[in-house]
């Protein structure tokens, strides 16, 4: 038996018995504090349900603010002793007694005996985006289309294009890229989409009818869970060169900075060759064309460089800024726009398009995901649950507010009416006005 | 996915507990005693809640513990204010001496 469910069955067992405790305690205050060691026990149980968040949500609102309300509430009214004397229904207790066991049995032995089926996490359909950093130089524009399970196709896209998510049912897809009238720009590309995958499909590479070479799709996981705060997720996609590029950052001066140092042999002896290394800090290695590499790396703006194996400078990214809770996806793509080099080779840049980079997803249970999920998917919610608490508090305030002023102008109007100015003046003047003074009769005669 | 606690397990003390809560709405007569059972309750809801949301590996069913809560202690505020109202106009909180309504 592990040591989770040696604490479950503890505090699930503490947490029954507080419960009762605070069900037959005579005295309130006691039932008050029974309650708040059960909410306590509960709040251990979400952290062993994955949900540090509502965990602590719960230790703050429920046994913080809600308990404390309770017990301020019963010490003002100095309704500690809970006397159930004056009960009228005497009969209730063994009907709700029975009702309970008939309850807990109903529900319970489908559970004890497995004759209920909980289904399994499956995941959302796969969802999908492409990117379009191919180069097509006779007609940069590409409608790509997917077919499999169900068939879509997209607007054109303009070199550097990133379309937004679009979910898809799982199962084994074919890309095909066209140019707007039609034809086809390369071969088809098999893509398999399982439940829950998020990915982004990245279009890239050249027509090149002398080498052969085609456009391709390379596929990168998104929304992925960030593990560490402060930094940004990168996924960088070398889609340019065939050589293996590394992805460094530069520094504050902004030039690669390299040494030459000797190469030992196997005895730590200089072997007479030189090697040069890289001084800056490198955050990507082995960036094959169309092999994507997720790395991670610090928050800021930062000059970052692709560097070949030669050590030269491919491209510089100038003040490439890296946001918080981001994953950014870094394409280094054949620049279609800019005139060739002077030996008819393309010149490269990278994609910089705003939709490239993408939040992360918190994790599980975490403030940042609860977060994100609130102020997305739960933003109405949000805000209704906001207006109900302001109405509570409203309706708090009305309900306790001493009523003086309306209680003062009954009484006034109340002595009005029950004490006749007469009974006044006898209270006052101790003779009785009315038996004292002679009576006015009416006049006669007339 | 295989828990080392199983979804059922916690399903079953959130019975548990919901079913203390609502005997002890039932059977107790003193009004801040059947509030901190409806407490109980909806703790015993909110159990059930995440646990589920385990069990699917989606978050939504921890969201909706936290407007729970949220509704919770808007409710509770509220209640304690009735509770309060109602001690200063009958002097006393047992439920069985606020029978208005019996004719």
């Amino acid at each position: 038996m592990g040591f989770e469910l040696v604490l479950f069955i503890a505090l699930g067992g503490l947490a029954v018995l507080l419960a009762v405790g605070m069900l037959i305690s005579k005295n309130a205050v006691h039932s008050a504090l029974f309650l708040i060691g059960n909410f306590a026990c509960v709040a251990v149980l979400y952290l062993l349900l994955d949900a540090p968040f509502i965990s602590m949500v719960q230790i703050v609102v429920y046994t913080g603010a809600i308990m404390v309300l309770f017990l301020f509430v019963i010490m003002l009214l100095g309704a500690e002793h809970t006397t159930d004397t004056t009960r009228s229904f005497r009969w209730l207790t063994g009907l709700a007694t029975t009702a309970a066991i008939a309850l807990l049995t109903a529900m319970g032995a489908p559970l004890v005996l497995g004759g209920v089926d909980l289904p399994q996490a499956q995941g959302d359909n796969p969802q999908l985006r492409i990117v379009h950093g191919a180069n097509i130089s006779d007609n940069p524009n590409v409608i790509v289309t997917l077919r499999g399970r169900d068939t879509l196709t997209s607007e054109p896209l303009r070199f550097g294009d990133v379309t937004g998510f679009f979910s898809v049912p799982a199962g084994d897809y074919t890309v095909i890229l066209n140019r707007e009238d039609g034809s086809v720009v390369a071969p088809p590309a098999q893509l398999k989409l399982a439940q829950g995958d998020v990915l982004t499909a990245i279009a890239y590479g050249a027509v090149d009818l002398e080498r052969g070479t085609f456009p391709s799709i390379a596929v990168v996981p998104a929304r992925t869970i960030s593990e560490r705060n402060g930094e940004t997720l990168l996924k960088v996609l070398n889609a340019y060169s065939d050589d293996t590029l590394r992805l460094v950052d530069l520094g504050p001066n902004k030039v690669l900075d390299t040494r030459q140092r000797p190469v030992l042999d196997e005895k730590g002896a200089p072997t007479g060759q030189q090697v040069t290394t890289i001084d800056d800090t490198v955050i990507a290695t082995d960036l094959v064309k169309g092999l994507p590499i997720q790395a991670a790396y610090a928050v800021g703006t930062h000059t970052l460089a692709f560097v070949n194996s030669n050590n030269e400078v491919v491209f510089t990214l100038f003040d490439y800024e890296l946001k918080r809770n981001t994953e950014q996806l870094v394409v280094l793509a054949p620049d279609v726009d800019q005139p060739a080099n002077l030996d008819g080779s393309v010149r490269p840049r990278v994609l910089r398009n705003p939709a490239l980079a993408t939040p992360t997803m918190g994790q599980y249970g975490s403030p940042a995901g609860i977060g994100l999920m609130l102020f997305t998917d739960y933003l109405l919610p949000m805000n209704i649950v906001g207006f109900l608490l302001l109405v509570a508090m409203i309706g708090v305030i009305v309900l306790t507010r001493p009523d003086t002023a309306s209680v003062q102008r009954r009484v006034v109007r109340r002595r009005k009416v029950s004490r006749p100015l007469t009974s006044v003046i006898t209270q006052q003047t101790g003779s009785d006005v009315l038996s004292d003074t002679p009576k006015l009769e009416a006049p006669s005669g007339d | 996915m295989n828990f080392a606690v199983p979804t059922e397990a916690f399903i079953m003390l959130s019975m548990v507990l919901f079913i203390l809560g609502a005997m002890g709405v039932l059977l107790r007569r003193n009004a801040i005693l059947i509030f901190m059972s409806v407490e109980l309750m909806l703790n015993a809801a909110n159990l059930a809640l995440v646990a589920f949301a385990r069990q699917w590996g989606q978050m939504n069913g921890q969201l909706f513990v936290f407007f729970v809560m949220t509704v919770a202690a808007a409710e509770v505020a509220v209640g304690l204010a009735l509770i309060v109202a109602i001690f200063r106009n009958k002097r006393s909180i047992n439920i069985d001496d606020l029978h208005q309504m019996e004719g």
